[in-house]
């Protein structure tokens, strides 16, 4: 495993704790 | 086992989330646009999960299994279109206050043009409901192998039934947010992990290509750039006037908002999302060898890669990706029935018009269902033939929003009747020019709007 693939894997990971914070944070809001 | 118990719960998350939040929908508008109320990250997850469909999960990977790194030309151009779509038209649209494209046309360019617009938008949004009620029974076969095609097909159109009729936009966009949330998870984190560790990472997939097939490394090796270009244009323009997001873009609380949800959308999900789909396909070169169609590279890397149980949870983000996008086009095709073909005919109070939309959708449904299954060429022509509303619509709502006072009743419906007209005979032709039949209409039907709306153009009398 090499640079380019922490890469890959930190920007997959990055998109999905976004996409799961966001998802929390609205339903914590309601 | 775990396949079935994985199936079972998924299809009873979606039907529970779906019938509570689907008993808020009390009028018409709570139906087609959620009565444009959207929050604004619902509606990033809903964009989301409508775009993307078996196409965008399925058929990235396969263009990037079979053709290597010019495969990805499939993914660029979808993504720069939607992300045209967010920029271009997302927040006009959203002002005009409509909640059909041809209730847009009509406002603006009369009834005759909206008919015509109506007519071609159903034929073509048809086609893809037929398409995706087939990959949800493909898929859910995928878990219960003993399950026949139809019997998988019926079981998918009821549970999507359920949900959508007695919940319409609400209970979809709060299905899309379990559907986008598997997606991400197994599409952008736990498969590329998974192909990367495989693999050796990229330097181990690059190597493993370049042993067996050299070419597939090359830019422009396997498909060359007339093809790359000519397709990627294809994608790109017809995905700028896209169906399956009308009704969100509509339903989304301002202006604003819905340019910002549909631009949040396209660039933190749909875009990463197609790249992701992509890279997968290509680490399947080196990982699954003689696969007999290119298609189904996505679940064979699952069935070999992983064990029962997160192989399951794999599958259920698949059948997640494409319930949303059935889910969506379904709906734009029954309300777009109901209020722009029958509410033409009769009129309708609000409480008929629910109904009419529920019921729409079924038959919608139903019928796409009978098609998905009894024709799967059938399927593949009404695309083709669908072009033409593409190639109609995109000059038209670029004239519409940045040529508007030119524009005119006579001038449009001579921009349609082109578009159709050019796009099918191309088609017939055996698309000669080497460029797709979508893209010959698209650039027919361009000019022809220039020239017929300039020719047909009155000046307004100036009253005294």
């Amino acid at each position: 495993m090499g640079f380019i693939d922490y890469v890959i894997i930190v920007i997959g990971c990055g998109i999905g704790a976004s996409v799961f914070y966001h998802m929390i944070k609205e339903a914590v809001r309601k | 086992m775990a396949k079935i118990l994985i199936a079972i719960l998924y299809i009873a998350a979606i039907l529970v989330i779906g019938i509570i939040a689907g008993r808020k929908v009390k009028t018409a508008d709570d139906f087609a646009t959620a009565s444009r109320n959207i929050p604004y990250w619902t509606n990033v997850y809903s964009m989301s999960s409508a775009w993307i469909g078996a196409g965008s999960t399925l058929g990235c990977a396969s263009m990037c299994y079979a053709y290597g790194i010019s495969g990805f030309y499939l993914a660029i151009g979808v993504g720069i279109g939607a992300i045209l779509a967010s920029v271009v038209f997302a927040g006009r649209i959203r002002q005009e206050n409509v909640s059909t494209i041809p209730e847009l046309i009509r406002k603006h360019l009369g009834k005759t043009c909206a008919d015509c617009i109506a007519l071609l938008t159903i034929f073509s949004v048809f086609s893809v409901v037929a398409s995706q009620i087939r990959s949800l029974g493909t898929i859910l076969t995928m878990f219960i192998p003993s399950l026949s095609l139809f019997m998988a097909m019926l079981i998918m159109t009821v549970v999507m039934l359920i949900y959508t009729v007695i919940g319409g936009m609400v209970a979809a966009t709060k299905t899309d947010k379990l559907n986008i949330g598997l997606m991400v998870l197994s599409v952008m984190i736990i498969l590329p992990i998974i192909a990367l560790v495989r693999a050796g990472g990229v330097a181990g997939i690059t190597a493993a290509v370049r042993d067996a097939e050299p070419l597939k490394l090359k830019v422009a090796g396997t498909v060359g750039w007339a093809t790359m270009i000519s397709s990627g244009l294809y994608f790109g323009t017809s995905g700028m006037v896209n169906s399956e997001n009308f009704l969100r873009v509509c339903g989304a609380r301002s202006a604003k908002e819905a340019r910002g949800a549909s631009l949040t959308s396209t660039l933190l999900i749909y875009f990463p999302y197609l790249l992701f789909a992509s890279f997968i396909g290509f680490a399947g070169i080196a990982l699954v060898k003689n696969l007999g169609t290119s298609d189904s590279i996505l679940p064979a890397m699952v069935n070999q890669l992983t064990g029962t149980f997160l192989g399951a949870i794999l599958l259920a983000a698949l059948l997640a990706a494409v319930m949303g996008t059935a889910a969506s086009v379904t709906m734009v095709t029954s309300v777009t029935l109901s209020r722009d073909v029958i509410g033409r005919f009769t009129k309708m109070d609000d409480r008929k018009l629910l109904t009419v939309q529920r019921v729409s959708m079924i038959a919608v449904a139903g019928l796409g269902l009978i098609v998905g299954y009894f024709g799967s060429s059938i399927v593949s022509i009404m695309e083709d033939v669908g072009a033409p509303c593409g190639a109609a619509l995109v000059p038209i709502f670029c004239g519409l929003f940045f040529w508007g006072k030119k524009m005119n009743a006579k001038g449009t419906l001579i921009t349609i009747v082109v578009a159709v007209a050019s796009t099918l005979i191309y088609w017939i032709a055996g698309s000669p020019l080497k460029i797709s039949h979508f893209l010959f209409g698209l650039i027919c039907s361009t000019i022809t709007m220039f020239i017929a709306n300039a020719a047909c153009y009155k000046k307004p009398e100036v009253s005294a």
